[in-house]
């Protein structure tokens, strides 16, 4: 019987997906997110040490639209990230491994970086106009 | 036991497992705390004009917890990115190409950034 | 880069159509997986509308009812359909489980059934499991300990100890967790998956093993072990309700212990 020639059965494109998978994969897709972001923060390190041009330049692409709508996402990815890390550093501890409570544990993550992100971005605006 | 061998054939990091997922671990942990405090600190400044942000960064204590924040968040990515590319890129030389370049643009950014930080904390002092 | 895609060979196509009697009132569709090897056609989806009335309660007595009744050609493993050997172990309704313990009447609509999941297919519902057995046998799956017991004495161990492999001890080595995890799917030639890390914790676990430091030496490896990122298909996916996932974060803790 030919063996060379089997099928490979179907995967992603058949798996129901989970709560828990899905958040596992948004964590990786914020993960590599925020890598990307990363660099422009040093850019702004960089363009304080330089001087009030390079600020200025930092300043206006922050503050146009682009800027801001690449901000809100960075924020909900950054808070999403670090709630699903202290998740995940509890699973490394052995804790939250009951389907319930990993369940649970998933929404309270999409909750607590939802309302962490609204409240960021509320003292922004209300404190001090905007970000940065 | 039995796959040994097969890491030589292909890509990806053939080394200790623990090493890597421990350095992954224990930057998570430092960047916590870090990661809030520069949120925080980072939102308060919104609007505040050069002269302010420098002032910030000048302080002895910033500039020191900025310096760690970079080194250990440029790390934790480090890592991170290699584990991504270990799980979907197999081709020995590609995965060594990533590898390389993720290293490269990680201590890359760390020094840039401790170089802006040290040059605003001495032009501070001074 | 890892296929995300299905290669050109295992695209599947629709198939043929079976109606229930006319007779039939309380009917259900069955949409199943079908390849032959001894043609050369691409895998293909063939539905089944069966008469409920007229069938047991679990998805394998459908499945039987289907060879016997309809089409003879159907291939798939079973067994004890109890739940205790692990063959009927297959993708129904998006999840992995084993056929014999899946009610039809938990599935709303038709009910999909696919072969355990990104796995070379010998026929049908049936996967190639070779490349798990092989990885089975790597762990050395047996007592590992120097010298023999004291005559007429077995290896004891306290009721405590004992308790140590609840949860681990029960698995069929169906393999439904391992075909339910991505990073099975993409490093399942490499990274030893769910089932036999559950496996290989189970010996360490075992207070009357004694090869501990040389079975932790060969898990820490980025491969064999820390592929798993905990994203919990495997323990989700249980027929037996183990928890995969949590025996392989005690072994990372073993490890962490050793650092």
């Amino acid at each position: 019987m030919a063996t060379s020639n089997r099928p490979l059965s179907p995967h992603l494109q058949v798996y129901r997906p989970q709560i828990t998978s899905v958040l596992s994969i948004l964590h990786r897709i914020t993960g590599v997110a925020l890598a990307v972001g990363a660099p422009l923060l040093v850019w702004w390190l960089a363009a304080a040490a330089v001087g009030p041009e390079a600020f200025a330049t930092v300043r206006t692409f922050w503050g146009s639209w682009f800027g801001q709508l690449l901000l809100l996402g960075w924020t909900f990815a950054l808070f999403y990230h670090l709630c699903n890390g202290i998740r995940h550093l509890a699973w490394d501890l052995g804790y939250g491994f009951n389907l319930g409570t990993a369940t649970f544990t998933g929404w309270l993550v999409v909750a607590g970086a939802g309302s962490l992100t609204l409240v960021t971005w509320f003292f922004a605006y209300s404190v001090t106009g905007a970000i940065p | 036991m039995n796959d040994a061998g097969n890491n030589s054939a292909q890509g990806g990091v053939a080394e200790s497992g623990v090493s890597h997922w421990w350095g992954q671990r224990l930057t998570a942990i430092l960047l916590v705390p870090l990661v809030l405090w520069f949120t925080a600190s980072f939102v308060t400044l919104s609007g505040a004009g050069l002269t302010l942000v420098r002032q910030w960064i000048a302080s002895p204590i910033t500039s020191l917890f900025l310096a760690i924040f970079m080194a250990a968040l440029f790390r934790h990515i480090q890592l991170g990115l290699e584990v991504v590319v270990d799980d979907y890129v197999h081709i020995r030389t590609r995965n060594r190409a990533a590898m390389a370049s993720i290293r490269a643009s990680c201590i890359l950014c760390t020094v840039v950034a401790w170089l802006s930080i040290l040059v605003i904390y001495l032009e501070g002092r001074g | 880069m890892v296929e995300f895609a299905l290669p050109p060979n295992s695209r599947i196509m629709k198939g043929h159509s079976y109606s229930a009697p006319r007779a039939a009132t309380n009917t259900k569709t069955f949409c199943i997986y079908r390849w032959n090897p001894d043609d050369s056609d691409n895998p293909r989806l063939d539905s089944y509308e069966i008469d409920l009335n007229a069938c047991g309660p679990m998805v394998l007595h459908a499945l039987i009812k289907i060879k016997s009744e309809v089409d003879s050609t159907l291939t798939f493993r079973r067994s004890c359909r109890e739940g205790i050997c692990g063959s009927c172990a297959m993708n129904i309704d998006g999840t992995n489980t084993l056929a014999c313990l899946k009610p039809i009447s938990e599935v709303k609509g038709e009910i999909k059934i696919y072969p355990l999941p990104h796995m070379p297919v010998v026929k049908d519902l049936v996967p190639n499991l070779s490349e798990i057995y092989r990885q089975y046998a790597s762990i050395t799956p047996w007592l590992r300990a120097g010298a023999p017991p004291d005559a007429d004495c077995e290896r004891l161990q306290s009721p405590e100890k004992r308790a140590a492999l609840d949860g681990l001890y029960e698995c069929v080595l169906c393999a439904a967790c391992s075909t339910a995890c991505p990073s099975y799917w993409w490093n399942g030639d490499r990274f030893l998956g769910p089932a036999i890390l559950l496996q290989a914790y189970r010996w360490l676990a075992d207070s009357r093993d004694e090869a501990r430091e040389e079975r932790l030496n060969q898990l820490d490896d980025t491969f064999r072990l820390y592929r798993c990122h905990t994203i919990m298909n495997c323990t989700k996916t249980c027929p037996k309700n183990l928890n995969p996932a949590r025996a392989i974060a005690e072994i990372k803790k073993l490890l962490l212990e050793r650092v």
